[in-house]
C-alpha cells in the first residue's frame, strides 16, 4: 500500500478546492454562486499554505510542559505560514464582505444576480 | 458555449500544473532557517511560548497593523455600498421575517454569555497558547451574531462600537510608538517587563496589543454583520 505525505495529502486537497472555487467563478452566472467560488479558493489557499509549512512529525510551535524550549527548534512545523495563513483568513472574509454588499446593490440596482444582466450595462 | 469549453480548458491546464507542484513537492524534514531563528528567538527574547503570536503581533506587526487597516477600511465602505438607492422604489420585501424559535432563543440565552466569555479567554491567552486577538475577535462577532440571528429587533449601538475600535486602533499605534521610543523599535513589546515564560502576565506588551486587535476585531467584525441587515 503507498502511503503518501501529509502535507501532500493537504496539498492535493487545497489545490482541488481551488479548482472547484475557479470552477464556478468561470461556469456560474448567478453572482452568489461566483462569490461562493471565491471562499472557496481562499479556503484552498489557506489550505495550501499551512501545508507548505508541515515538518515531518511535528507539532504545533507552542512551548509548554510537553515541548520544551530546548530541542523546540528541530520538533515543530514552520510558524510562519501559519502566521500568514491569519493574515489572508482576515483578509478573505473582508473582500468576501465588499462582494456581498456589490452583490446586494446590483440586486437593488437591476432585480437580477444574473451576470450577464450587467454585461452591455454602462450606466 | 465557446466561453464554456474555454473556461474548462483553462481550468484543465491549471489541474496540469498544480499536479506538476504537488509531484515536485518534498515534505520538510527540517525548519527553513529563518522559521528556526523564530522559534529560538520567540521564547528567549519575547518570552511567549506561542510563536505563532510573537510572528504576528512582534516580526509581522506592521503586516497585522495593515490587515487591522483594511478591516476597518472594509467596515467604513459597507456603509457607503449597503446605502439604500436614491430615486428608485425600496424593492418589494421577498422575505417575512420569520420567528427563529424557541431552540434558538433558548440557545441564545444560555449560550451568549459563554461565547463572549470564551472570546475574551482566547483573546487573552494568545500569549500562551492558540489564539489571540484575531481568533477571539471573530468568536466575540459570531456570538454578535447569534444574538441577531435569536432576536432580529435588536438594536446594536454601532456609534458606540465604531467609537470602541477606533480607540483600540489608537491606543494599538501608540503602543507601536512606544516600543521605538522605550525599546528596539515600531511595534517591539519589550518595553514592559518580560516576566516568566508561560506566566499569564508576561511577554511584555504581547497580551495588551493582542487584547486591543481582539477588541477592534470583534467592534469591527459587529458592525459588519449589523450593516448587512439594512
Amino acid at each position: 500500500m503507498i502511503t503518501f505525505p501529509v502535507s501532500t495529502v493537504m496539498m492535493v486537497t487545497g489545490f482541488g478546492l481551488i479548482l472547484i472555487g475557479l470552477a464556478a467563478i468561470l461556469l456560474h452566472r448567478n453572482i452568489l454562486r461566483m462569490i461562493i467560488g471565491f471562499s472557496l479558493m481562499d479556503s484552498g489557499i489557506a489550505i495550501v499554505l499551512v501545508s507548505l509549512g508541515y515538518v515531518t512529525g511535528g507539532t504545533a510551535p507552542i512551548m509548554d510542559a510537553d515541548l520544551a524550549v530546548a530541542g523546540a527548534a528541530q520538533r515543530v512545523v514552520d510558524p510562519i505560514p501559519s502566521a500568514l495563513t491569519v493574515t489572508a483568513i482576515v483578509i478573505g472574509l473582508s473582500v468576501t464582505a465588499v462582494m456581498l454588499a456589490y452583490a446586494i446593490r446590483l440586486y437593488r440596482s437591476h432585480g437580477t444576480l444574473d451576470i450577464e444582466a450587467f454585461r452591455h450595462s454602462r450606466a | 458555449m465557446m466561453q464554456r469549453v474555454l473556461s474548462v480548458i483553462v481550468i484543465g491546464l491549471l489541474a496540469v500544473v498544480f499536479t506538476r507542484i504537488v509531484g515536485a513537492y518534498v515534505q520538510l524534514d527540517a525548519l527553513r532557517p529563518l522559521a528556526a531563528s523564530y522559534v529560538t528567538l520567540s521564547p528567549e527574547s519575547l518570552t511567549t511560548p506561542n510563536v505563532i503570536t510573537g510572528i504576528l503581533i512582534t516580526y509581522r506587526g506592521l503586516d497585522t497593523l495593515g490587515e487591522v487597516a483594511v478591516l476597518f477600511m472594509v467596515a467604513a465602505s459597507l456603509g457607503l455600498l449597503l446605502k439604500p438607492l436614491e430615486g428608485q422604489p425600496k424593492p418589494p420585501k421577498a422575505f417575512q421575517r420569520s420567528d427563529p424559535g424557541e431552540i434558538v432563543h433558548s440557545g441564545k440565552q444560555v449560550m451568549f454569555p459563554m461565547i463572549l466569555t470564551f472570546g475574551a479567554y482566547v483573546i487573552v491567552n494568545g500569549h500562551l497558547s492558540a489564539g489571540g486577538g484575531f481568533q477571539g475577535g471573530a468568536i466575540v462577532a459570531a456570538g454578535v451574531m447569534l444574538l441577531l440571528i435569536a432576536t432580529p429587533e435588536t438594536r446594536l449601538n454601532t456609534t458606540l462600537l465604531s467609537i470602541v475600535e477606533s480607540t483600540a486602533g489608537i491606543l494599538f499605534v501608540l503602543l507601536g510608538i512606544l516600543g521605538i521610543v522605550l525599546a528596539g523599535g515600531f511595534l517591539d513589546p519589550r518595553f514592559l517587563p518580560a516576566g516568566e515564560l508561560g506566566g499569564f502576565i508576561s511577554a511584555g506588551a504581547i497580551p495588551l496589543i493582542s487584547a486591543l486587535l481582539g477588541i477592534k476585531v470583534g467592534a469591527e467584525l459587529s458592525v459588519v454583520i449589523d450593516k448587512f441587515r439594512t
